[in-house]
C-alpha cells in the first residue's frame, strides 16, 4: 500500500520513463504554465496534466491537497485582482474593465472607502491562478509517484553533478524519514512521561521544547558523526568517483523529451511574438 | 605458518580530553582466515582496540597514541589515513541502518568499490560477488527500509566485502538484531571467514557469547584496556575470567566446569552443543556420569506439577487485552486480534522477531497507540485504556523507550528524575521525597552528574528512574538490555525483581533469551501479530519445534537435552543445575575435586538459605 506522497513501482508509461525525459517534460510544463494566463490554453495544459496524471495511475486522492491551497490562492488572487485596473490586461481589452462585484463606496466619518470592484479581468486571473496550481501539484505528483529517487539521482550523475552533491541528495533522502521517526518517538516518550505544549507563548514555547529538541539534537549529531565515520570506512573521497551508471533514453524517451522542448519553444514564439496565452 | 594482516604493538591510547588510558600496552597479531572473538565488559577498550586497526583511531577520534599498528606488514595507521587503510580492513558497526545510505541495496554494495575509482567491470563483478556471497540475490533493488535488520548488517557486510578487505572488524555487529537476524549474520560471517579465507575480529560484551564463541578460533579477554587472555576459546571459558568480569559463560561451558567439578577430573570446555552432547556421551560411556532414571521421573512430575500450578493460579489482573487488532497507516497489521491478561506482580518477558508485533503490543497496553478496530477492550487497573488519554494512564501504565537518549534531555541526573513529576504539578516536597525513593530504590549515586557524561547502563538506569517516579502500577521497558553488558544487563534484571517484589508488575522486551529463563515468571512469544506461546519459561522453552518456527533458540540446556535424544531426557530442562540433578557422579579421584565439589555444595546451601 503506497505511503502519501511516496514513489511506488507500477508499470505505467509514465514510471518507465528515464526521469531526465520525465524532468524536461515537467520544465516544459512548468515554464508554459508560468506563462500562460488564458483560461482557454490554461485548460489545454491541464487536460494534458490530467492524462499524465491517470495513465501513471497516481492516486487521486493526492489530489485533495490542491482544494486548500487553491483555495487560499483563489481568495488571495481575488483580492489582488481587485487592485488590478483594465489597463493590466493587453489582450482581454474592454472586457477586462467589466465590473462583475462590487462592493461601496462607504463614508464612515467623512472618510470614503471603497468602491471594492472585482472586474471581469481580475476575476480571470484569479482563476488562472487555481490553473496553475492544479496543474502544477498534478505534475509534481506524477513525478513523485513515478519516479524512483535512486533513479533521479543515477540520472543527475549522467549530468555530471558532483558526486558530493549527489551523496548529499542521497543522505538527505535517506534519512529524512529516519529523522521524522526519531522525532516522532521522541515526542511519544516525553508525553509518557507527561510532557504538552500547553502555551502559545513563542518563549515559553522554546522553553517547553527542551525534552524534544534536546534529544532529538542529539541523536542528530549522532547520526552526522556515524555518518561520517561510515562512509570513510567505505573509501568516500579514495579516488575521483566515476559512475558506473549510464543514460538509457528509449524511444517514447526521445519522443516525449523531443516533442515537449519543441512544443514549448513553439508555444513561446507564439506567446512572445503574437501575444497567444496572455489576457 | 599464514600471513601476519595486522600488527599491534605496544599500543596506548587516550581519547582527546580523556586522562585514563582506553588501550594499555597492547600486542598482538593477526593473521590470515583467524576468527578472533575480543570479549570484554564495557569500557574494557574493545571497541578502541578495533578502531586502531583501520585508522579510524587517531584519525577519526583523536588522542594521544602510543605504540604502532602495522597492516600487512608495511603501512604504520599513523602515516596511513582510514581511506588507504580501507582497501585492507573493512569495518562493520552495531546499527546497520545507520551503515546503509544508498537507496538500493545493490548501489549500497557498489558504494565501496566505486569510491575505489575501479573500472565499471570490476564495480560490477564485484557488486555481484558480494551480493551473492551473503545470499542477498533478488534483494538488489530494494531500499534497505523494505530489509529486516538481519539482512541490513548482511548488506553492510555486501558493502564491505565488496572491497575485498584482507580482515573484517565487526564491532558487536548483531547486539541490536532480532534472534533470525544474529543468526543469519554469524551464519554470513562464518561463510566469509571459512569459504573466502577473510580474517574476522567480533567485540563481544556476553550478551551473545555462546553465538560468538562457537565460531571463533581464537579468543581474547580484555579487561580495563589490557588484554588478559589470548588463546583458544575453549581454554577462554574454562580460564574464570569471564566470570570475573561479570560476562559469565555459555550453560554447557557452566554445565562442565561443574561436572568437572564433581568427578574431580580436567574436561576440555565445549564451545558447541554438537560438542557438549559429545562430551556427555563420552562421560556416559566411560561410566563418569550415570542417567538416574528415577531423577527423570521426579522432574517430570515436577514440571506436570508446575503446570497445573501456572494454570489454576489465581491473581488479580492488572492488564487485561481483548481483541485487539493494530494497523499502522502504510497498511501494516502489526496485531490481529491478541488477547492477554497481564496479572499483578508478574515479571513478564514478550519476546520475537522484529516486526512481531512486540513494541505495537507493548505501546497499545500503555495507551501510547489505539487499537484501530472498535470492539477491542483494553483494561488496565480498572481504566479503560482504548478510550482514556494516554497523559491519564501514566500513572496506571508506563513505557520506557529502547534507547534512553531519545528521552534524557535535562542537564543533570536529578533534573531528569523528577521531570515527569514537575509536568504531574506535585507541590516540591512531595517531589524530592519520590525522587529520592526512586533514587534509593535504584542506588543512583550520581545525582549530579550531567546526562552526557554518564555511561550507558547508567542512562538506562535513569531513563528507568524518570518513569518510575511516576509510580506506575505496570511498567513496560523495551529492550533495556540493548548495548549493555552481561554485568550491567544482571544489574538491571535484578532492580526488575526488587520492583515486582515491590508489587510492581514489570513487562520487559528482550532478544536475550537467557535473561528470559534466567529471570522472567511468564514468556509471552509474539510472532506475525499474534501470540505463539505464553507460559512460564519452562512451559515455552520446552516448546523447541515451536520456538525453531518462530526462529527463537530455547536455552542451551534445553538444546542439549534435544541434542541428546536417545538418552529420553526431558526437554523440560533449562537449568544447569536442573540438567546435572539428573545424573549420579562416580567417585572422584582426587581429593581437590572432593573439596571443590564441596564448596560448590556449600554454595549451593548458602544460596538456597
Amino acid at each position: 500500500m503506497p505511503v502519501m506522497f511516496e514513489y511506488a513501482p507500477r508499470n505505467t508509461p509514465i514510471h518507465r520513463m528515464n526521469p531526465l525525459a520525465k524532468t524536461i517534460m515537467l520544465v516544459c510544463m512548468f515554464t508554459l504554465i508560468s506563462l500562460y494566463w488564458d483560461l482557454r490554453y490554461l485548460a489545454i495544459l491541464a487536460l494534458i496534466a490530467a492524462i499524465i496524471y491517470i495513465v501513471s495511475k497516481t492516486p487521486p486522492k493526492w489530489m485533495l491537497l490542491s482544494i486548500p491551497f487553491g483555495a487560499y490562492r483563489f481568495i488571495e488572487a481575488s483580492i489582488l485582482g481587485l487592485t488590478q485596473g483594465e489597463e493590466a490586461f493587453a489582450v482581454l481589452g474592454e472586457l477586462a474593465g467589466k465590473v462583475l462585484f462590487q462592493l461601496g463606496p462607504y463614508y464612515i466619518f467623512g472618510y470614503q472607502i471603497g468602491p471594492l470592484t472585482l472586474i471581469y479581468g481580475g476575476f480571470h486571473w484569479a482563476l488562472a491562478y487555481i490553473f496553475r496550481i492544479v496543474i502544477v501539484m498534478a505534475l509534481t505528483f506524477t513525478f513523485i509517484y513515478s519516479t524512483s529517487l535512486n533513479d533521479l539521482i543515477k540520472s543527475l550523475t549522467c549530468i555530471k553533478i558532483p558526486s558530493q552533491v549527489i551523496y548529499i541528495l542521497i543522505v538527505a533522502l535517506k534519512f529524512v524519514p529516519e529523522i521524522w521517526r526519531e522525532f516522532y518517538l521522541t515526542s511519544l516518550a516525553q508525553s509518557l512521561r507527561g510532557w504538552k505544549l500547553k502555551t502559545k507563548n513563542p518563549v515559553k514555547l522554546f522553553k517547553m521544547a527542551a525534552p524534544i529538541v534536546n534529544p532529538f539534537t542529539r541523536r542528530i549529531i549522532s547520526y552526522v558523526d556515524r555518518l561520517s565515520l561510515t562512509v570513510q570506512i567505505r573509501g568516500f573521497g579514495a579516488t575521483k568517483v566515476k559512475y558506473p551508471w549510464k543514460i538509457h533514453f528509449s524511444v517514447f524517451d526521445w519522443a516525449i523529451s523531443i516533442l515537449s522542448v519543441v512544443g514549448t519553444a513553439y508555444a513561446l514564439y507564439l506567446l512572445f511574438m503574437f501575444g497567444m496565452g496572455t489576457i | 605458518m599464514s600471513e601476519c594482516i595486522v600488527e599491534v604493538n605496544n599500543l596506548s591510547f587516550t581519547y582527546l580530553h580523556r586522562k585514563q588510558q582506553v588501550l594499555k600496552n597492547i600486542n598482538l597479531k593477526i593473521r590470515e582466515g583467524e576468527f578472533i572473538s575480543v570479549i570484554g565488559p564495557l569500557g574494557a577498550g574493545k571497541t578502541t582496540l578495533l578502531r586502531s586497526f583501520n585508522g579510524v583511531i587517531p584519525y577519526h577520534f583523536p588522542g594521544r597514541l602510543e605504540g604502532d599498528v602495522i597492516v600487512t606488514g608495511t603501512m604504520n595507521t599513523r602515516k596511513n589515513d582510514i581511506l588507504t587503510l580501507s582497501r585492507y580492513i573493512g569495518m562493520v558497526l552495531d546499527n546497520p541502518s545507520t551503515q546503509i545510505f544508498n537507496l538500493t541495496v545493490e548501489d549500497d554494495v557498489a558504494f565501496g568499490p566505486i569510491n575505489l575509482g575501479l573500472p565499471f567491470d570490476e564495480i560490477e563483478e564485484r557488486t555481484k560477488y558480494a551480493i551473492k556471497a551473503l545470499r542477498l540475490n533478488g534483494l538488489e533493488d530494494k531500499h534497505p527500509r523494505e530489509l529486516s535488520g538481519g539482512q541490513q548488517q548482511r548488506v553492510a557486510l555486501a558493502g564491505i566485502l565488496a572491497m575485498r578487505p584482507r580482515l573484517i572488524v565487526l564491532d558487536e555487529p548483531i547486539s541490536m538484531l532480532d534472534p533470525i537476524g544474529k543468526s543469519e549474520v554469524l551464519s554470513s560471517i562464518k561463510e566469509l571467514n571459512r569459504k573466502y579465507n577473510i580474517a574476522c575480529v567480533i567485540a563481544e560484551s556476553g550478551s551473545d557469547l555462546e553465538e560468538v564463541i562457537q565460531l571463533s578460533t581464537r579468543s581474547i579477554i580484555m579487561k580495563d584496556g589490557e588484554i588478559i587472555f589470548d588463546g583458544p576459546p575453549s581454554d577462554a571459558l574454562a580460564t574464570g575470567y569471564l566470570e570475573e568480569l561479570g560476562i559469565g559463560v555459555p550453560q554447557i561451558a557452566e554445565l562442565f566446569k561443574k561436572i568437572s567439578s564433581r568427578i574431580g577430573e580436567k574436561l576440555r570446555i565445549p564451545v558447541t552443543i554438537q560438542e557438549a552432547a559429545e562430551g556427555i556421551r563420552k562421560l556416559i560411556n566411560e561410566g563418569k556420569i550415570k542417567l538416574n532414571a528415577e531423577k527423570i521421573e521426579t522432574h517430570k512430575e515436577l514440571f506436570k506439577e508446575e503446570i497445573a500450578a501456572s494454570k489454576y493460579i489465581e491473581r488479580e489482573p492488572i492488564v487485561v487485552a481483548h481483541n485487539v487488532w493494530f494497523q499502522y497507516p502504510n497498511g501494516t497489521v502489526a496485531l490481529k486480534g491478541v488477547s492477554l491478561t497481564i496479572h499483578k506482580g508478574e515479571l513478564v518477558a514478550f519476546i520475537g522477531q522484529n516486526g512481531s508485533g512486540k513494541s505495537t503490543l507493548a505501546l497499545t497496553l500503555s495507551g501510547a497507540l489505539k487499537p484501530t478496530n472498535n470492539d477491542a477492550t483494553i483494561i488496565v487497573d480498572g481504566i479503560d485504556a482504548v478510550n482514556t488519554d494516554t497523559t491519564k494512564l501514566i500513572t496506571h501504565i508506563n513505557y520506557v523507550f529502547q534507547n534512553p537518549d531519545m528521552q534524557l534531555f535535562s542537564a543533570n541526573v536529578y533534573e531528569e528524575i523528577v521531570f515527569a513529576l514537575k509536568m504531574q504539578g506535585l507541590k516540591p516536597a512531595e517531589i524530592k521525597k519520590r525522587a529520592e525513593e526512586v533514587i534509593n530504590m535504584l542506588g543512583i549515586k550520581i545525582t549530579k552528574k550531567q546526562i552526557i557524561d554518564l555511561t550507558k547502563d547508567m542512562k538506562t538506569l535513569v531513563a528507568l528512574a524518570s518513569v518510575l517516579v511516576l509510580k506506575p502500577k505496570v511498567l513496560i521497558v523495551d529492550e533495556p538490555t540493548s548495548g549493555l553488558d552481561r554485568k550491567s544487563s544482571i544489574t538491571l534484571m535484578n532492580i526488575f525483581k526488587e520492583l515486582r517484589n515491590r508489587g510492581y508488575t514489570i513487562i520487559f522486551i528482550t532478544h536475550d533469551m537467557k535473561l528470559v529463563y534466567e529471570n522472567a515468571d511468564r514468556v509471552v512469544v509474539m510472532n506475525d501479530g499474534e501470540i505463539l506461546l505464553d507460559g512460564t519459561p519452562r512451559q515455552v522453552f520446552s516448546q523447541v519445534d515451536i520456538l525453531k518456527s518462530a526462529y527463537i533458540k530455547p536455552p542451551q540446556i534445553t538444546q542439549l537435552a534435544y541434542a541428546l535424544e536417545e538418552l529420553e531426557i526431558p526437554t523440560t530442562v533449562y537449568k544447569v543445575d536442573e540438567f546435572l540433578e539428573l545424573f549420579d557422579f562416580e567417585a572422584r579421584s582426587s581429593s581437590g575435586g572432593i573439596e571443590e565439589h564441596k564448596e560448590e555444595k556449600n554454595e549451593e546451601e548458602s544460596g538456597d538459605e
